[in-house]
């Protein structure tokens, strides 16, 4: 209990949080087990020494080189020419743009980052509130770790040794329900606020958007397809993912520059080591709390005490709603998924039903104060005080909170699908 | 937090050569990692002969850009924390804290640095499987990103202590966050 009060002051006071792991492991090590710490640095080398965990940082690659690739513009054009001509074009445009590209990227800050910056100016220019577009635009950011392929999947299932693909698969359903709550909550908006439509609809439109956008839509079909049908490994999926995109920007939209190469290359690694370094600490967390028997202790005990599922669940859910308020989605699912996972597991709640829950929960996360990535990176884009944007927001959490709960105690959502392709 | 003081020379000149060399050290093994990736879901998929090394290399590769990376995660002061705490406290104060707290990340990273160098030794008679490369190739990626970090992290501990200790903070940039990770 020491420790763990010790590793919280530590992150409190703003230490990196791989590194107030190591230091606490350390500390438990010599002065707990004593044990020679020789072992707490072999933990944390041998904590990435994993094949598939070279998924991370080919999908994070991907999701740059399809933003730098110029294929946002694509996605928009088309979501424009299929909803531009319904009264409030522009706002189901916004989510069904994410949708789209949630299915190519997997990564809620690219799509804020990269196809945000169009939507937001898109419906300024077209006399939106900048208030609301940037709250829509943070809003529909989230789906793009749900509808596969999902980073945040990746870590979760390499940290639970849960199938990548049947979460994949698990994460459609809920994707598509976010995008649909969103629509509704719009549909109100449009009648309410009279918002009119962008663009006259037209089959001409229609067909040339989708032909200018579609070797990038071949991407989720290449990427999902070829892990649902057992084709690809999700580690391979990521490598091929890279190479698509990198022929694309390169050779066919001829966006792409070798001189641009080393920085983009640069910035992807960083943001994947910094997820990585993470991992690589928590191995030596994750050793010290098998060996001392934490997570069985700890089910043991809330099965002793009868809670529900149900209950277990909604617990889960605000424990996850909090860490997320003030955390990264990364850190959370590598740090509680082997805590988490034995009490579920004990209280019979499918591990991937586990999963989408709580990467779904963390996405909210991401665009709550005081600590939202999405939420900061939006405010960034409409050159809006975050405050501002938050007050607009608040609306939009009704449905994506009534999807999560909807999702937390119907599990069928969820676990349907991969059902229906072998993977439950 | 902000960026580092333009005035400390000294600091300005041991980063110039240690930034270059974790950034193309980076980028090289990272480039590296992709291309082995590549190769090795080419010869599988499309001429139906898996290469065995492939795998091996690419893994190898993302333990040199994971641990290259974390010392420029430190300078770039990007490394994933909670600040939402500290960021309450008046400027002064926060500098005092990141002061400590950066001081102490260098201790037990240094600490960490230290074992890593007893993992080499005794890693020393072991090989890979495919490339037949000595682990302590491998592990020395983590002592080589680890000795970049401490730098950082006493480099930055220094630096923000001596604002701390300025009578005019007017000057200091605010408090940014960083936008970049996912």
């Amino acid at each position: 209990m020491l420790y763990i009060i010790l590793l919280f002051l530590l992150l409190a006071a703003g230490m990196p949080i791989a590194v107030g792991m190591i230091a606490t492991g350390l500390l438990y090590v010599v002065l707990e087990m004593a044990m020679d710490p020789l072992i707490a640095a072999q933990r944390v080398a041998t904590g990435i020494d994993s094949f598939p965990l070279l998924a991370i940082p080919f999908f994070m690659l991907a999701a740059e080189l399809m933003n730098f690739a110029g294929i946002t513009d694509r996605i928009f054009r088309l979501a424009k020419s299929m909803v531009g001509a319904i009264s409030g074009g522009l706002a189901y445009v916004n989510v069904l743009a994410s949708m789209l590209f949630a299915g190519m990227s997997g990564s809620a800050v690219a799509d804020a980052g990269g196809l945000g910056r169009i939507e937001i100016k898109a419906m300024k220019d077209d006399g939106y509130e900048v208030d609301f577009a940037a709250a829509l635009t943070a809003a529909s950011s989230t789906i793009g770790p749900i509808i596969p392929p999902s980073i945040s999947f990746v870590i979760y299932g390499l940290t639970a040794g849960v199938s990548i693909g049947g979460l994949f698969a698990a994460g459609l359903l809920p994707g598509l329900m976010m995008g649909g709550s969103l629509m509704a909550l719009i549909a109100f908006y449009s009648k309410k606020r009279k918002y009119g439509r962008t663009q006259r609809f037209s089959w001409r439109e229609l067909k040339d958007a989708l032909a200018h956008a579609f070797l990038a839509l071949m991407t989720p079909v290449i990427i999902v397809g070829g892990i649902l049908a057992g084709i690809f490994t999700p580690t391979e999926a990521g490598a091929f993912a890279v190479l698509y995109a990198f022929i694309l920007g390169k050779f066919i939209y001829r966006t792409l520059h070798w001189r641009d190469i080393p920085e983009l290359i640069f910035n992807t690694a960083l943001s994947a080591a910094n997820v990585l370094f993470i991992i690589a600490a928590s191995a030596l967390i994750g050793w010290i709390l098998t060996a001392e028997q934490v997570p069985i202790k700890l089910a043991e005990m809330i099965v002793a005490y009868s809670a529900s599922p149900w209950v277990l669940l909604l617990l889960i859910n605000l424990l996850l709603f909090a860490l997320g308020c003030f955390m990264a989605a990364a850190p959370v699912i590598i740090m509680l998924t082997p805590i988490l996972l034995p009490v579920t597991s004990l209280m019979g709640i499918d591990p991937m039903h586990l999963g989408v829950v709580m990467v779904l929960n963390l996405m909210i996360g991401l665009i709550t104060p005081p600590v939202g990535l999405c939420l900061f990176v939006v405010a960034d884009v409409a050159e809006l005080p975050v405050m501002r944007v938050v007050k607009s927001l608040i609306p939009f959490f009704i449905p994506l909170v009534i999807v999560l709960l909807l999702i937390t105690y119907i599990p069928s959502l969820v676990l349907f699908l991969p059902g229906l392709l072998g993977y439950a | 937090m902000h960026e580092l003081p333009k005035r400390a020379a000294w600091f300005d000149e041991t980063r110039e050569p240690l930034f270059r060399l974790l950034f193309w050290g980076t980028v090289i093994a990272f480039g590296i990692m992709v291309v082995a990736a590549w190769l090795q879901v080419i010869s599988r998929y499309f001429f139906n002969y898996p290469l065995g090394w492939t795998g091996e290399l690419a893994q190898i590769m993302m333990f040199w850009f994971t641990f290259l990376a974390v010392g420029t995660l430190v300078r770039k002061r990007r490394l994933m924390k909670v600040d939402a705490f500290v960021i309450q406290f008046p400027r002064r104060a926060q500098l005092f804290i990141s002061a400590v707290v950066n001081l102490a990340s260098a201790v037990f990273l240094g600490w960490l640095w230290y074992l890593s160098l007893r993992l080499m030794e005794l890693a020393s008679r072991q090989i890979s499987t495919a490339l037949h490369i000595p682990y302590k190739y491998i592990y020395l990626s983590l002592a080589v990103g680890l000795a970049g970090a401490v730098v950082y992290f006493v480099a930055i501990a220094i630096a923000d202590l001596r604002l701390a200790c300025r009578a005019n903070l007017d000057s200091v940039p605010d408090s940014t966050r960083q936008l970049e990770d996912r």
